[in-house]
Formats: structure tokens, sequence, C-alpha cells
């Protein structure tokens, strides 16, 4: 069987690409080489009665049509946020015009005549990139490791989705559901090896255990360097596109610690149940950051702690509590060789040693932890050097300059290919837009012929 | 009903906590409207669980010998048959049919109910029950604070109650030196207590539910919890009937808290009212309409909406209608409003979640 659209990938944007898809009456199937569906939207028992989502505690906000176009609060994916809402405006308002913009653009490609350029407008917040984050007077953004005067785009990004009770797994099942009702097919267990070309356009995607899925169109929701160079023979695309792939730039590191706790800590006054703590100034940030490029763990790395269990009790068991903590600047190699157990250890050390600064008397509540560095999410998730950002928010990697031009928005240079992952323009601004712009992408090609 | 505001009995405790001095008044009782946030109050109760006091709700009680064959041409179900401590959901109406009230019918004993509501009613249940030589006054002054999240029965196991109770059963216990009550009637569990220990039943809740997230929340919470799960209200959602006329049985979808076999006041104008209708949810896509807007279905009128809000957990309004005929999951118009229909509940609130495994001690 061919089918309209093969997605790569079955965590928020390829299951609600998928959704989007199958809801308009196309086939579609949908690849994913772990055994569960979800991606970072994950919940694991990391202890006995303890459980945590240990990639993320939450990702970047749903836009609210395609939250209820899935009807995702039905289906499980209740939502909170902690604090007050991420960003702030204007950027939220900015925020949702890019958004906007580039649903557009995945609705009615941009025209490209030969031998022209196109004469594209820019994107809505194009203007913070020319700015620093020092000229704007921000404070370091929550989570951030960086210099101060790197550009004021990044502040588009980031997270402010909100917790989703009982863990962002929640999430991920109830894309499921939404995929799944509406009639597309999920093959779990099985990594796309090869995408198959025919003409010119993209033809299908080869599997591991050999077979092949045909499909007019094939949405890949991997990094981009996944994408590019593990997804073709190495002299399939013009050398140009595999360059310009190879230079995408990664961002630092993040380590996570899950911590069971034998009971709930105090916390400081006036701190909402859930929301993060942290201190980092922009000292710590940048020591953290110069630290990141030279390949060595930073001896102060930024740390954001969150008492998961304080707003979704479900987590922990009665009485006891979860705390997870987001370490940020962890380089995927250090200097000195790979991660060895004496080096994660330190590395925990550091974690608690932060944990009992911000949140004194946690230390000795301790019960368990469970350590994921850089190289673990890479394994886990599949993703090129762990980054969760799936690229560098840098000026120059950001809206319509993510991945790059030619790749702004959804469609790539390869025909029939499109691209949805973490690496993607809306990416770093909102979950599951990307995939709904693809599959937008995906639905007014094939009506226009443009896919055969 | 009285024009003189009263205090509940955790009113104490409501004001040491609503730092936004965010109040309204029903039934006479002043109430926190929220305690700063309600949507969060909302949602909190689907995260971890949140109390609120539902002491304004009048209570009318229903005695003497006779309370049974009163009880049992009062209301469109037979709670005549209920054992004591059980409950039921019924409807009482004028001679016309129209929908007087709607409440939870309490069997307390073999003589005495207790009809909890949002609109009392007392003078007409007093009217009705001379001629049954029955009596009805209204019972003043107990607490009641309603328990609802997922987490309710583990904060009452932490507190030293014990939550096996089945929906629409109450239990009558003693607990650390209060006479208190613990019942299933609504979207959780409900704890009534004398007007005197309503204080130290807000405290021993808090202390418990402290590792479980626990919050108050105000009553604009509870609509919205209402209205996500189905709840109909008199006087919120719809107005109820007077001596005569009013809206019907089937105006309101609510045939399904009738036993056409039970000979209750109304029935003959309830059986010419004509076919059952039903109630459904809607979700619209932006502003909810007016109450009694039409819903119109292909150009026909299918049905008509009744109250709505905005629901924080579906990030858009909701609504109840009564659909004439047909399926719910389908799209339908309200005034202008494009929207969907929806079996109830709309969004249910979550089973409590058994407890989990004992805390492993720490490592010595």
């Amino acid at each position: 069987m061919r089918y309209d659209a093969c997605i790569i990938g079955a965590g928020a944007d390829g299951l609600a690409a998928a959704a989007v898809l199958a809801a308009r009456g196309r086939s579609v199937m949908v690849i994913e080489r772990d055994s569960r569906c979800g991606g970072r939207c994950a919940t694991r028992e990391f202890h006995p009665g303890f459980r945590a989502s240990p990639f993320v505690d939450e990702l970047p906000a749903i836009p609210d049509d395609i939250f209820r176009a899935l009807d995702l609060a039905r289906r499980g994916a209740i939502h909170w946020q902690p604090s007050a809402a991420s960003p702030e405006e204007p950027y939220r308002s900015l925020r949702r015009a890019v958004i906007a913009r580039a649903m557009a653009e995945a609705q009615t490609p941009p025209v490209r005549r030969r031998f022209r350029r196109p004469t594209i407008d820019p994107w809505p917040g194009e203007e913070l990139a020319r700015l620093s984050l020092a000229q704007i007077g921000a404070q370091p953004p929550l989570g951030y490791v960086g210099e101060r005067e790197r550009s004021a785009v990044l502040l588009l990004a980031g997270p402010g989705g909100g917790m989703v009770a009982g863990g962002l797994g929640r999430l991920g099942e109830a894309l499921r559901m939404a995929a799944q009702e509406a009639g597309a097919e999920i093959t779990c267990g099985l990594e796309a090896t090869d995408i198959r070309r025919f003409d010119g356009r993209v033809a299908g995607v080869a599997l591991a255990d050999g077979t092949e899925v045909a499909a007019r169109a094939v949405i890949s929701t991997l990094d981009l360097k996944r994408t590019f160079l593990s997804l073709f023979s190495w002299n399939e695309l013009p050398a140009a596109l595999v360059e310009r792939a190879g230079a995408f730039r990664a961002a630092p590191g993040t380590a996570r610690l899950l911590v069971a706790l034998a009971a709930p800590p105090p916390l400081p006054a006036g701190v909402a149940p859930g929301a993060v703590l942290w201190s980092a100034s922009w000292e710590a940030v940048e020591e953290a950051y110069r630290a990141w490029r030279r390949g060595a763990v930073p001896e102060r790395p930024v740390a954001l702690l969150r008492l998961v269990s304080a707003c979704d009790p479900s987590l922990a068991p009665d009485g006891a509590a979860v705390l997870t903590v987001t370490l940020g600047g962890i380089p995927l190699a250090p200097f000195d060789g790979a991660w060895t157990n004496e080096k994660r250890e330190g590395l925990r050390e550091q974690a608690l040693a932060a944990v009992e600064a911000l949140l004194p008397g946690a230390r000795e509540r301790v019960v368990a932890s469970e350590l994921l560095v850089p190289p673990d999410i890479e394994e886990r998730l599949g993703l090129s050097a762990g980054d969760l950002s799936g690229g560098d928010l840098a000026a120059d990697q950001m809206l319509a300059f993510r991945p790059f031009t030619d790749c702004a928005g959804t469609r790539t240079p390869v025909k029939g290919l499109y691209l949805a992952g973490p690496s993607s323009a809306l990416a770093p601004l909102a979950a599951c837009a990307g995939g709904v712009a693809a599959a937008r992408a995906v639905l007014s090609d094939l009506a226009a012929g443009r896919l055969r | 009903m009285s024009t003189d505001l009263r205090a509940t009995p955790f009113h104490a405790r409501s004001a040491a906590a609503n730092a936004c001095n965010a109040w309204e008044t029903r039934n006479g009782f002043t109430l926190a409207s929220h305690y700063g946030d309600v949507a969060r109050e909302a949602l909190a109760a689907r995260f971890a669980a949140v109390m609120v006091d539902l002491s304004w709700q009048p209570r009318v009680i229903l005695g003497e010998p006779t309370a049974p064959q009163f009880a049992s041409r009062l209301f469109t179900r037979d709670v005549s048959q209920l054992a004591p401590e059980e409950a039921a959901k019924a409807l009482w109406l004028n001679d016309d049919a129209g929908v007087r009230g709607v409440g939870t019918v309490v069997r307390l004993d073999r003589e005495t109910f207790v009809v909890i509501s949002a609109t009392g009613d007392l003078p007409w249940f007093r009217d009705a029950a001379v001629q049954f030589k029955a009596a009805a006054s209204e019972a003043t002054g107990q607490g009641m604070l309603a328990l609802v999240g997922h987490m309710s029965d583990r904060i009452l196991r932490a507190a030293g109650l014990d939550p096996s109770l089945r929906p629409m059963t109450l239990r009558r216990t003693f607990w650390r030196g209060l006479d208190v009550t613990l019942s299933r009637l609504g979207l959780g569990y409900e704890l009534w207590c004398e007007p005197d220990d309503g204080s130290i039943v807000w405290d021993r809740l808090v202390a418990a539910g402290r590792s479980f997230a626990l919050r108050p929340a105000g009553q604009l919470a509870m609509d919205i919890l209402e209205l996500e799960n189905g709840v109909v209200r008199p006087g919120r959602d719809f107005a109820p009937a007077g001596e005569a006329g009013g809206p019907t049985v089937q105006d309101l979808g609510l045939s399904d808290l009738v036993d056409a076999r039970q000979p209750f006041n109304g029935r003959a104008a309830f059986r010419r009212a004509g076919s059952p209708s039903r109630l459904v949810g809607l979700v619209f896509d932006t502003d909810a309409p007016m109450p009694e807007t039409p819903l119109v279905r292909n150009g026909d009128k299918v049905g008509r909406s009744l109250g709505a809000l905005h629901s924080p957990a579906m990030r858009q309004p909701i609504g109840l209608g009564v659909l004439d005929g047909g399926a719910p999951d389908s799209e339908l118009i309200a005034g202008s409003v494009p929207c969907r229909a929806i079996a109830l509940p709309i969004l249910p609130i979550p089973a409590p979640i058994p407890p989990t495994t004992e805390v492993p001690p720490p490592p010595v």
C-alpha cells in the first residue's frame, strides 16, 4: 500500500501531524523507533512509587486552536501553569504572529520563480534578532545558558506549556489517541533507516527490518542532522545542503536529575507549588556557557529545580515528594573523555548541592535519584548531541532562518520531504505546531497536485 | 429566603484564606467567589483536590411517619424504596410538569428524608406536606464541605476517615471527637458537620491535605467543575418553574431522572409534554451564546442552549444544551456560533487513584 504520508517519529509533532492528516481522510503511517509513542512526552517510574517526566517537565505551549482541534483535554491532557504565563508580553503576541505566519506559508507556499530570488517579507519578531539581551536589559531567561550579548530573539522560545496532570506521558498518550482515532497507523519499535527517492522525489521510507513504506510525502520529526545526514545516502543530496545541515549548531547540553524524596521539603515563601526555583545571575549563566564551550562540566551548572509533586501529588507515594533538577551547560562529551561513573557521580553531587542551596533540608530526605546526561538523552530520544532544543537558539537559527532559509517553514529542498522536528522553525515556540504546519503543507500540496 | 447575610460554619477559615476579598452571596450566605484564581482552582481538582464550602445549599427535611408516602408522590423517582443512608437524584414538578427543582434526596432513616438542592422551595414543600400529614422544615446551620479531585480519598485516609463509600450513599461517623457525616452525593466527597465544628473540620482537612496539594476553591470554580461534569443547576442553567408553567422535563432534557411508573405530582402533564429529549454538552469555537439560544443543524432547529462558561481545562467555552432528537457528536450552530454537541459528562473528574506503594525508608 502506498500511503499519502509517512511520518518518522511519534513525538508530539509527529502524532499531531498524523492526527491532522488522518482527520482529513489521508492515509498515514507513523514510524517510531521506541517501543512507545510520545518521544519526550514520557512519564516513567524511576524508583518504586515515584514517577517523573524524565526529559522535560513541560513543553512550549500548544496553540489553543490545535489543542481544541485534537480534543486533548478530553483525552486526558490537562495543563497547569504553576506561575505566570511565559513568555510575557509582547513576546507572547509575537509568538502567536510567528505561528500564524508559518501556518499561512504552509498552506500557501511562497511563489519561487526560476532565476529570481523570491522576495519574502521578514517574519514577525525578526526585529528582535538585531537586539541583544543586554541591550533590552533582559534578565537571563529561565534555564538559559549563554552570553548576554546573544540575540534577544530567543525570548520567543522556551517552555511555557505548563505541567500536565499525571506527567507529560499523559500528553503523549492523548496525542496517540487523537492520531489513532482519526485513522492513522502507528508502528512502534522499528527505526527508519533511509528515505527512498525516485525521479527526484521522495518515494518512501526504508525500515530497519528491511521493509519499505511507500508514501507520497514524508514528514521527518527527527532533528535536522539526523534527517539529512543519516536518512539519505552520503552522495544523494546536493553538497551545499549537506554542508548546511552539518553546520547547524547544537545548543548547550542538558542533564536531568530525578530525585525521590521521603517527604516534601518546605518551599520558600511566595513560591507557587510546581514553580521553577533557580538562582542564576548573568555571571553564573555566562560562566556555565564558557565551560560548556571548552567541553568542561561547569563548576556551578545552571540548575532549575521543580518540586513537581507539589502541584501533581499523583507522581509520588503518600507523604513523599518528587523533585526534578534540570542542569544546563553540560557537554555531550567532556574534553577529557566520555562520561564515566565518576563523572556522573560528580555531577550528581553538584546537582544535590544546588538542591540543598535552593531548598534547605531537601538533601537529607533524598531516597533515590536518577541522572540523565546528554549521551543518555541522545540515545533514548534519538536526538543529535542530546540537544533537547534541537539546535542553538541563535539569531541565524531562529524564525525564517531555522533550520536555514531554504528550509524555512516546513518544506525542504527535497521534494516531498517536510521537516517538523525540534529543528523546525516552530519547534522552540510551540509544541505540536511544527507537526500541524507540516501536515497542512502536505494537505495543500496533495490537493494542488504538487505531490504525485 | 432571608435578606440578612449569613456566615457559613467555615466562614472564619474561608475569610483568612480569601486574600483578595472576593465574596458573593448564595441563598443569603456570604461565600468566597474565588481565592485568587478561578481557573487554577478549577484545574487543581484535576491535579490534586480542592475543598469547596457548600453549606449554602438549602436542605429541607421531610419528617413524620407519612414522609415515605409523601416523598414518593413528590419526587419523580420512588425515593421511598431507598435504604437508609442512600440517596437519589430526582426532580419535583408543578401541576403543569414544570420543573420546580432538581436535587438529591437522601433517606436518613425510616421516616426522615433530606432534600439538597440549589433552590430550597421550602414553602411549597411545607404546603404539600400538610396534605400528607407530613412535616417539612429547613435544616439550618450545618456545615457541608465538598472535597473534589482524584486525591480526595487519599486526603480523607490521611485525615483518619475511611473513604470507602459507594456513590450516592452517606455514612454518619465519629471523627476524633466530632460527629460528622461523610457522603458521596456530588462530584466528590462531602463532609457534613455541626456549625461549631466548621473551623476544626477545615483545619484537619488542610493539615491532612498539605502533602496532597489540597487548596480551597471558590464557588466559581465549583460552577466550572459542575458544568464540565454535566450537572444542571436551577437558577444557573435554567429558571425554575413557579406554581404553573415553566420549563418542562423535556425542555431540560432531564427525562433520565423521571420514572414514569411513579405517581408523582405533574405526571399527567409530563406524559402529555411529548417525547424525551436529551441533555448534551456543547463546546463552542468562540464566545458562548446566551442561554435559550436555538441550536440549528442544517437549517433546522434541533434544540436550545442552557448555561455556559469558559472551561480552563478545555481552553474554550462550554455549556449545556437540550437536543430534541438525534445523536450527540454533531456539528451545530448556536445563534451565530459554531459548536459541537457531545455526550455528558463533557470532562469528568477523574476517579480516585488507588494509593501507591509504601515509601521506602531513607538509606541509613
